[in-house]
């Protein structure tokens, strides 16, 4: 039992420094705010009004949301996104100071370290996606109890999974440059071709689709599990799913699982 | 030695909850961002002073056409336009209140910025429009000279149509299963003159609409309940014209509140069942 607790209180170590990490690194807690701002304030708003169902007399398309409301969800997962991935450069940071080192000497296991680390960053992630919440009043998203509550559940596994990828992404990268690049590299393919800021119409059939857009853009946008994970924020946020809404939480489910199973075999190599 | 001992957990106490400091200066800069005016919509109409809804040319007890008694929608576009300060300017579309489909109205934004006439809270509608939150409810409804349930008709049953966008086949249902086969006439005139002449036992129509034609005349009105749905009625507006919604949503809020919409409901002979609170979106 004392030893079940001072496993567990090893990860709450690890957890809780992460996390005071996080909230005293201002760079990161303006990047959290930066997003939001420009995503949904200034592209959202300048892009609304040439996306509405209706142009003076001219009836466009026919869609039950806004284009803001409609970037709206993508800009949480976007924001969970970077802050997943690059929590995960505190494992370089402990690396490069020999911090990591007094880590694997403490009598807690490698993968209660790991899972402490994870925790952490994924905590850090679902506040940053919070952020992007905090300007639903302006996106005229009504956020009931039972939404925040869903929204709140999807954000976590998203990004318990996303950080364990960025453990993994960091695992490989030797430098605190090199990881920012690669992190850049990954992130923003991942987030356009996740359906974020164009919509795949699901009242299209699947030839019809592919008259609208190239099919190599559909192709990437179907193989790309953040596409369900959007798809997933937008069923909770604005009742919309361009997807079997049942598919968005089993594939981040199945992310946020195989991802820390992949992380748990590569931190054996630290 | 022991001062600094003393000292040193208050220290890092205070040190803790600084932490949260610019973390929650972040959420309230958000937050308070959050309350800029997303889009002109409200400033629009504010710099002509004129706010124009388009409307259904005909459609009791909505709208009348009799410049005494204009209807209950009309008076009150009226009393949110005056409340506001604004001009109202009622535009009609014969589409409306026929055709149950809003992108086949064939209006548009320089037509009008908001439309009223009983709109139907359906998906259909909402696809096309942002509506605020239900001010009336309706459904199918039973007229009839006598206090006959539905169940113990025998006669001829007539049946108007009336308001678009509720569910005709789920009526057409529901009548079949009784062993009713309705007469369609063509209009509500017609329906009221056939219960009038005795030509049929009772009528079959939409609510509002139902509750009107027995209005001063020696008719009960039913509302149909399961496996029947009942449908609930607001204001549109084009998608994303947020801050124009916001404000006509809180001055209907203030109209239910002092029991003004409770007056001009019952100039229309509306009684509480066919009414919803707008801010708690409860209806009877």
């Amino acid at each position: 039992m004392g030893s079940v607790l001072g496993q567990l209180g090893g990860v709450y170590a690890i957890w809780l420094r992460e996390v005071k990490r996080a909230l005293r690194d201002k760079g990161q807690l303006i990047g959290g705010v930066s997003r939001p701002l420009l995503w949904v304030l200034i592209l959202g708003i300048g892009l609304n009004p040439y996306f509405r169902g209706e142009v003076y007399g001219e009836v466009r398309f026919v869609v039950p949301y806004t284009y803001i409301q409609f970037i709206f969800p993508a800009v949480v997962v976007l924001n969970i996104l970077y802050t997943s991935v690059q929590s995960a450069v505190s494992l370089i940071w402990d690396r490069e100071f020999g911090f990591m080192r007094e880590v694997m000497v403490a009598p807690i296991s490698r993968n209660l370290v790991l899972l402490g680390k994870v925790l952490g960053g994924a905590t850090t992630a679902v506040i940053h996606g919070c952020m992007v919440l905090a300007v639903a009043h302006f996106v005229g998203i009504g956020l009931t109890l039972e939404t925040i509550i869903k929204a709140l559940g999807l954000m976590f596994l998203l990004s318990f999974g996303l950080t364990a990828f960025g453990i993994i992404i960091a695992n490989y990268v030797r430098g605190f440059e090199g990881f920012g690049v690669f992190s850049n590299a990954v992130i923003l393919p991942l987030y356009f071709t996740a359906s974020s800021v164009f919509p795949l119409d699901p009242a299209l059939t699947r030839a019809q689709t592919l008259v609208t857009y190239p099919e190599w853009l559909v192709v990437i946008v179907e193989h790309n599990p953040m596409t369900y994970a959007v798809d997933a924020m937008r069923g909770i946020l604005i009742r919309f799913n361009q997807f079997d809404p049942a598919m968005g939480f089993a594939v981040v489910a199945g992310m946020a699982a195989s991802l820390f199973a992949l992380a748990m075999w590569e931190f054996r190599k630290i | 030695m022991a001062r600094n001992a003393a000292s040193r957990p208050t220290e890092r106490k205070r040190h803790w909850v600084f932490d949260f400091v610019p973390l929650a200066t972040c959420f309230a800069l958000l937050i308070g961002l959050g309350f800029l005016p997303p889009d002109t919509s409200s400033a629009e109409v504010d710099s002509t002073g004129r706010l124009s809804v388009c409307m259904p040319a005909n459609y009791p007890p909505l709208v009348t056409g009799n410049a005494e008694a204009p209807g209950f929608e009309v008076e009150l576009v009226r009393e949110i336009a005056d409340r506001l300060g604004w001009r109202l300017n009622i535009v009609t579309n014969a589409a409306m209140g026929r055709d149950f489909n809003p992108r086949n109205w064939r209006i548009n934004r320089a037509q009008c910025q908001m439309l009223a006439g009983g709109i139907v809270l359906s998906a259909t509608t909402q696809s096309f429009l942002d509506t605020t939150r239900p001010h009336l409810q309706t459904g199918w409804a039973l007229i009839t000279a006598s206090d006959l349930d539905i169940t113990e008709l025998n006669g001829p049953v007539g049946f108007y149509a009336g308001l678009t966008g509720l569910d005709r086949i789920g009526l057409g249902q529901y009548l079949r299963e009784l062993g009713l086969s309705p007469k369609i006439v063509n209009s509500a005139n017609a329906l009221r003159q056939d219960l009038d002449r005795g030509a049929i036992e009772a009528g079959v129509s939409e609510g509002l609409l139902a509750a009107y034609l027995a209005d001063d005349n020696d008719l009960t009105v039913t509302l149909l309940d399961a496996p029947l749905d009942r449908f609930r009625l607001g204001l549109g507006f084009w998608k994303g014209d947020v801050t124009l919604q916001r404000k006509v949503e809180a001055t209907l809020g203030a109209i239910w509140s002092d029991g003004t919409m409770a007056q001009i409901a019952e100039r229309y002979g509306l009684d509480s069942e066919f009414l919803c609170d707008p801010k708690e979106q409860t209806c009877a």
